[in-house]
């Protein structure tokens, strides 16, 4: 049997949405590392009820980094310098320019809530199901909207990865929640109710089935200490600071 | 400064009827890959359908069906890196598809329940596919293998969809004049994806595939297409 086909493509995520989170599950699923960064308390959905966290992140590292802090953010960029490509949702200080200075071939998918989004939501109908944590983007919204806005992303991020192999350069990549759900609308000519996220939509032999759920951090010395070479004293530094 | 595309050189050929599977071509198509159509000689061109989900392809009329049409597609799979199909194409020829070219990528969209018109499984499933088959390739170039991937555009969807009525007033304005179409939604920096070719009449690109491509002379094309195997190469369907 062939081995997953994303075995040793190394993403990292910085996701506070869904959408992101799912397209870097997908990207697991298929057999990528896939290393989630999150606050030093953990990511907010870890608190949601239910299974969404534990849906979302099956199979991902964990590491713990404050990303709103300048050091904090000097050691996102050095282990962005060693991966394929970055997902995010977040935008505070992870401009493609500065991140693709350290390494041309890095791809960045940037998956943004939309400013129309927001607008047409006021717009929407009384009495729609909605998750009320998230804008409600789109009239015509599924409820489970942001999965393909995940499927969307992880697509795009896989051409621009396969564009790499060609020309050697990664490029920024923007999928827009709000454009993805317009297009939808146009597409098809019935919304999706009611439906409920597969656990993958893939029916291959390639999958690697997910691991565990990872605890915050878990992950912070594989990464931060084998990756980036950090010492021990270093990282008890970092923890003590509250950067780790 | 000019980039390539992603999906450069890269040859799909798209056969079935399952709008899942020719949403997940177009997707392919919008990344720079040449893209071929497979409709049956009698395809009417579902327009309302067709506008947003057919541009950036070449199409060509043949008849599958029929054994030197069935020939035909194996002669243009063998050519092609990827085939996007649905159920509606069978497992047995599936099998010989991927024998007629070891490192093939064959993505199927399964358990489509064909009747007009699209929702929103067919989207959520066409994009899956097209995510799918963008990990194979990646993996193709670095170990030269070829993929199955299918994607249950019912499960995707779960639990069950509702039957549908296609758009008509939607289909009679397009045919009228121009009409907005879904444009791509993957942006790439350097790498737009645009549309570069509106939907095709069907067997528009009868004479680049069959004569260009394949290499068939004038005469077998009109033998067989007097033979109702494959369309007319001055673009129109046979028949008409």
């Amino acid at each position: 049997m062939s081995e997953p086909f994303l075995d040793g493509v190394t993403v990292v995520e910085v996701s506070r949405g869904r959408a992101a989170a799912f397209c870097c599950r997908l990207l697991a699923d298929w057999g990528a590392e896939v290393v989630k960064v999150e606050p030093p308390g953990g990511d907010l959905l870890r608190t949601e009820d239910g299974s969404l966290f534990e849906r979302l992140n099956a199979g991902k590292k964990s590491v713990t980094l404050n990303t709103a802090d300048e050091a904090g953010l000097a050691l996102f960029r050095r282990i962005a310098s060693y991966v394929e490509a970055v997902i995010e949702d977040d935008g505070t200080g992870l401009d493609y320019e500065s991140l693709s200075a350290e390494s041309g071939r890095l791809v960045v998918t940037s998956v943004l809530p939309s400013v129309e989004a927001d607008a047409l939501s006021k717009r929407a109908p009384a009495g729609r199901e909605g998750s009320g944590t998230e804008p409600q983007p789109y009239r015509w919204a599924p409820r489970h909207g942001w999965e393909y806005v995940g499927l969307n992303a992880f697509g795009a991020t896989l051409a621009a990865l396969v564009g790499v192999t060609m020309t050697e350069r990664g490029q920024h990549v923007i999928v827009d929640t709000g454009e993805c759900l317009a297009a939808m609308a146009m597409l098809s000519s019935k919304p999706l109710k009611g439906a409920r996220p597969a656990e993958s939509v893939f029916r291959a032999p390639v999958l690697r089935p997910a691991k565990g759920i990872a605890r915050p951090g878990e992950h912070n010395k594989e990464v931060l200490g084998e990756m980036l070479g950090l010492t021990g004293p270093e990282l008890s530094a970092l923890r003590e600071k509250g950067l780790v | 400064m000019q980039f390539r595309l992603p999906l450069v050189a890269v040859r799909v050929v798209e056969a079935g009827t399952a709008p899942a599977a020719a949403l997940c071509a177009r997707l392919l198509g919008d990344l720079g890959a040449e893209v071929i159509k497979v409709e049956p000689p009698s395809a009417a061109g579902k327009e309302e359908k067709r506008l947003h989900l057919d541009y950036n392809k070449l199409a060509l009329t043949l008849d599958a069906s029929k054994k030197p049409g069935h020939e035909v597609l194996l002669r243009l799979i063998a050519d092609a890196n990827v085939a996007v199909l649905d159920d509606s194409v069978s497992m047995t020829t599936v099998d010989e598809l991927r024998a007629a070219r070891r490192d093939l990528i064959v993505a199927r969209a399964v358990g489509d329940r064909r009747i007009d018109g699209v929702d929103a499984g067919d989207v959520v499933g066409g994009t899956a596919l097209a995510g799918g088959v963008l990990a194979a390739l990646l993996h193709h170039r670095r170990t030269g293998e070829g993929a199955l991937i299918e994607v249950d555009v019912l499960t995707v969807t779960a639990p069950r969809r509702e039957a549908l009525i296609p758009n008509e007033l939607t289909a009679k304005e397009a045919l009228e004049g121009l009409v907005e179409v879904a444009g791509p939604v993957w942006h790439f920096s350097d790498t737009p994806a645009h549309v570069r070719l509106p939907a095709p009449r069907p067997g528009e690109h009868n004479a680049y595939v069959l004569v260009d491509l394949l290499g068939m002379n004038r005469a077998e094309v009109s033998r067989l297409a007097a033979e109702g195997v494959v369309g007319q190469i001055d673009g129109g369907t046979a028949g008409e």
